[in-house]
């Protein structure tokens, strides 16, 4: 993969080589992204492993704004010739584009940024994540597995999963003169026990962590984790559907919140695909709600600039339940100033041209009282505790109504397991003061649905459970 | 490109790897998106690269580059073989290493089907097309998006392996859409032509012309509209036909992905998940109805899941999955194959592009047509009351591939042997052998339609597949529907 002066370099060339052809006078201005990476992933299945994986990739893209169109190409040929190609390919396609009705969208001035001269980010690289190779992934995964056949259960517990690591360089460039390059790494784990149930079927539990430095996922404690879910899910009992009160793990509660996420996002807004749109100032969801968008959270991650070079801000989404702002792009802010001035540009664009716009990419859930979870739990109301929640989907937008199946480990009172079920809730009903019944301290979770995050476990009420399955 | 992979094949030999094979992939792709009677994207990729699997003592190791410098290919078998190592070292006399099922050394050349190079149509045309369909759904009153794609991906693939197999593959894959969306204060609908996401085939410009969308735009704009204010769809037991392309993807969810023989055996646990679907239940189990038979067929022409040859090498097949409604057998590969101890591999290994390991992935999974003549007006005459549901909107299956939740965005009730009333927010829930033993009635092969799927999710990390799905309209006895909005 690429270091921050091979980027660096790289961007000025391309620039410069756009800046001198024959219809360079055209340009409003032009905008360069690489996204190289290296990671690898050791997979493992039935104690053993299935899959030992390295890859690494580069991605050039080139962002040509006329000033009536505009246009992306990428490359992954970065050899001097592929790049060439990059140029002439972009500019051909640019001269051939009709007028947009929509002029293309802007791009960040030295002048915008706080931080104009800091070109390097790498707060959230770890060496040694970086560092970690196969052999010492085999080991760890080895120490998985004998904690596994070690496990004092009357069945064995067989693991699967994944160890992975990484590292990600995001740069970008204008032909302004921004420069900005972010570098992290990662470390990840998702492991599965799977037990076999006095029936013959298989009960299975999980956990997963997701963190940027290696002295912040604790494989031990995440390995114990997942093999105390398994062996408590062993010979579930089927119940019937109905509304529960339940508490959902920080992990649940993140799969079913990724699907709010883009509500947040300006262009929602304007393409009226939002149940949230026309509604800011307004109470949304509890007063005990606060979300906001905060990519200097110190459990965060991702770069500190957005697809046009942006500074990315901290934006206060819901406040007490009312909904207080949205993340916008450069295009989506000029659009939407022009319908009210009070809104800004919060640098969350994503590279343009986009039909998407924006995302909220850096959510934390900030929970109003953390202490409530111990006085709910002691509560006398049954509680269905969900462990992971799996193949959510949004059934109808306008009421945020998500489906979807609950999965290794869903236990009564958060120690008798039960089979699986299947949800139908709104999300805007679940977000009211009168569904949540407690949260825990936020964390950063890691799910299937959506990026990580930084939520709570959450106790909430009429979690509507409309059908059983058959494990 | 074969002389780069010699190179790489000969240091695994140098090496004294067990088994290598090796994928240079040269894609080039183009994106152009319309949004509310403007472009709202061009983009162009180009994407190259080299995936290298080694098998050694049992283990499976990969990597992959995009440096095509021999020195950095070497670089990369070595990398390879020592994930291989460090695989290996986890299997015990009581843990078996993979071997691979035998695969003749296929050295072949295969081209796709494309009749019209969609890289050489004028963008100007493909833009006009856009612009067209935008007009048509922006002048229904109501419609507040209206959105459009064209996507046109060309691949060339080449495949060499220790064994001798050097196989160069040539494919397009093209994908259309409009879809217009209308909303008020109060609710949110949208329709979709050819079908939700995209129609995509293993074809060239001449499958966006098939399609004719600028004939249909209007129609979905005010169909869009009539949703708004149109009746919920009723919620208990119903007979119920779904379309084709709804049909397509309940095929993808409740028999494609349980017949993938790595979920069988455990391999995608942790993440895609199981299967209900156990070896010893082939040839014993009754999935469906006598008149489901479903398919595993890459060498469908034209379907979007078709190939010349998989990502390890192994001919396109056609295989049973389900046969007069009893379960036949699974989409394997060469490792899993010989886990199970079949004679060849079923040919379903396929990875995203070079940078990906192959894994099992469904082909063009489809449900024959009916044998006796209907059309979709003759089974819905010979349904009498009931509903008809099409156009998928959402989808959910549990980890197992038991108990499915689809929803479609669009619904009529079916009186007196006639279309009905336009019934909005239809949903239908079901356990799947429960649901393919309800089907009763399905079209002939005139209704039958090779719908493609662009977005298969699998493997970690994540892996997108283009799979195919051949399916008519079909008739399901009370079936249980609205259970989303109990």
């Amino acid at each position: 993969m690429l270091d921050t002066d091979a980027a660096i370099i790289l961007i000025d060339r391309l620039l410069k080589d756009v800046g001198t052809r024959q219809d360079a006078g055209r340009l409003a201005f032009a905008e360069v992204q690489i996204d190289s990476s290296s990671q690898a992933t050791s997979r493992f299945a039935n104690s053993h492993m299935t899959q030992n994986q390295a890859q690494d990739a580069t991605t050039v893209s080139l962002h040509l704004a006329g000033r009536e169109s505009e246009c992306r190409l990428s490359t992954q040929d970065i050899s001097t010739g592929g790049l060439a190609r990059l140029v002439d390919d972009a500019y051909a396609a640019l001269m051939l584009l009709p007028a947009a009705k929509d002029p293309p969208a802007e791009t960040a001035e030295p002048s915008d940024l706080i931080d104009s001269g800091q070109i390097l980010d790498e707060s959230r690289y770890d060496p040694a994540c970086a560092a970690l190779d196969a052999s010492e992934r085999g080991k760890a995964i080895k120490r998985m597995i004998q904690k596994a056949d070690g496990n004092d259960q009357p069945e064995a517990i067989q693991l699967a999963g994944i160890l992975a690591n990484g590292q990600r360089l995001v740069a970008f460039g204008n032909s302004r003169g921004v420069r900005r390059v972010y570098r992290e790494t990662f470390i990840e784990s998702s492991l599965t026990g799977v037990i076999r149930n006095c029936d013959g079927s298989n009960a299975t539990g999980w956990a997963k962590g997701h963190q940027t430095s290696m002295r912040d996922l604790d494989l031990d404690a995440l390995t114990d984790r997942a093999l105390a879910i398994t062996a408590r899910a062993r010979n579930p009992r089927e119940i019937a559907p109905g509304k529960y009160r339940v508490l959902l793990e920080a992990e649940a509660v993140l799969d079913l919140l990724g699907f709010i996420w883009w509500d947040f996002a300006a262009t929602s807004h304007l393409d009226r695909l939002s149940p949230l749109a026309g509604k800011i100032g307004e109470q949304i969801f509890g007063s005990n709600v606060s979300l906001r968008d905060d990519v200097f959270h110190p459990l965060q991650s991702g770069p500190r600039f957005d697809g046009s070079g942006y500074d990315r801000k901290t934006v206060d989404l819901v406040k007490d339940g009312v909904l207080t702002g949205l993340v916008t792009g450069s295009r989506s802010s000029r659009r939407l100033s022009a319908l009210s001035p009070d809104i800004q540009l919060t640098g969350h664009g994503l590279p343009e041209p986009s039909a998407m716009g924006e995302i909220p990419a850096n959510p934390v859930f900030l929970p109003s009282d953390p202490r409530s979870m111990t006085i709910a739990i002691d509560d006398s109301v049954p509680t269905i505790v969900l462990n992971r929640v799996w193949y959510v989907r949004e059934v109808d937008p306008s009421r945020k109504l998500l489906t979807g199946m609950t999965r290794d480990g869903i236990f009564m009172g958060g120690q008798e397991p039960l089979k699986n079920m299947r949800f139908n809730i709104s999300l805007m009903d679940m977000l009211q003061s009168k569904s949540i019944v407690a949260m825990g301290p936020a964390r950063r979770a890691a799910g299937e649905e959506t990026f990580p995050a930084i939520v709570p476990s959450m106790i909430v009420d009429d979690f509507n459970f409309t059908e059983t399955t058959k494990f | 490109m074969f002389d780069l992979l010699e190179i790489a094949l000969g240091r695994a030999q140098d090496l004294k790897a067990d088994f290598c094979d090796l994928r240079l992939v040269d894609e080039t792709s183009e994106m152009l998106r319309y949004k509310n009677r403007s472009l709202a994207e061009l983009s162009r990729e180009t994407s190259i690269g080299i995936g290298i699997r080694v098998l050694h003592d049992g283990g499976w190791g990969f990597s992959a580059t995009q440096s095509l410098a021999p020195s950095d290919i070497v670089a990369a078998v070595d990398t390879a073989l020592a994930l291989a190592k460090a695989s290996s070292a986890t299997f015990t006399a009581a843990r078996q290493g993979y071997r691979l099922a035998p695969e003749p050394a296929w050295q072949e050349r295969w081209l796709g089907p494309c009749q019209k190079d969609p890289f050489s149509i004028q963008i100007e045309d493909k833009l006009a097309l856009l612009q067209v369909c935008a007009d048509e759904m922006a002048a229904v009153p109501g419609i507040t998006l209206s959105q459009g794609f064209l996507h046109f991906i060309r691949t060339d693939k080449y495949f060499a392996s220790t064994e001798g197999a050097r196989i160069h593959q040539t494919m397009y894959r093209t994908g259309c859409l409009i879809e217009a969306t209308a909303s008020d204060d109060q609710d949110i609908q949208r329709r979709s032509y050819p079908c939700s996401f995209g129609q995509y085939e293993s074809a060239g410009y001449e499958m966006v012309e098939h399609w004719a969308m600028q004939d249909h735009a209007r129609r979905i704009a005010t169909e869009a509209v009539e949703l708004l204010t149109a009746d919920r769809c009723p919620e208990g037991y119903f007979d119920t036909i779904l379309g084709g392309s709804q049909l397509g993807l309940q095929i993808h969810e409740s028999m494609g992905h349980p017949s993938e023989l790595d979920r069988a055996l455990g391999e995608e646990i942790n993440f895609a998940g199981a299967s209900f679907l156990k070896p010893e239940l082939i040839n014993n189990l009754r999935y469906g109805s006598p008149l489901v038979h479903l398919v595993a067929d890459a060498t469908a022409t034209g379907a979007l899941g078709s190939f010349g040859y998989d990502d390890e090498g192994v001919q396109a097949q056609r295989i049973d999955l389900v046969k007069d409604g009893i379960f036949k057998g699974y989409l394997s590969s060469r490792d899993t194959a010989s886990i199970l101890g079949l004679e060849r591999s079923g040919g379903c290994m396929r990875a995203q592009n070079w940078c990906f390991q192959p894994i099992i992935r469904m082909t063009n999974i489809s449900l024959e047509p009916g044998k006796t003549p209907c059309s979709l007006d003759e089974l819905i005459s010979d349904t009498g009351s009931g509903l008809y549901l099409e156009t998928n909107r959402s989808w959910s299956i549990d980890s197992m591939r038991y108990n499915f939740q689809f929803s479609t965005e669009y619904a009529r009730e079916i009186k007196n042997g006639k279309l009905g009333r336009l019934l909005k927010n239809p949903s239908y829930s079901g356990i799947t052998t429960d649901f393919w033993q309800s089907m009763d009635a399905l079209c002939d092969r005139e209704s039958w339609v090779q719908w493609g799927t662009p977005n298969c999710g699998k493997g970690q990390p994540m892996q997108v597949m283009w799979t195919g799905h051949g399916a008519a309209p079909a008739r399901f006895r009370r079936l249980k529907i609205g259970a989303a909005n109990a």
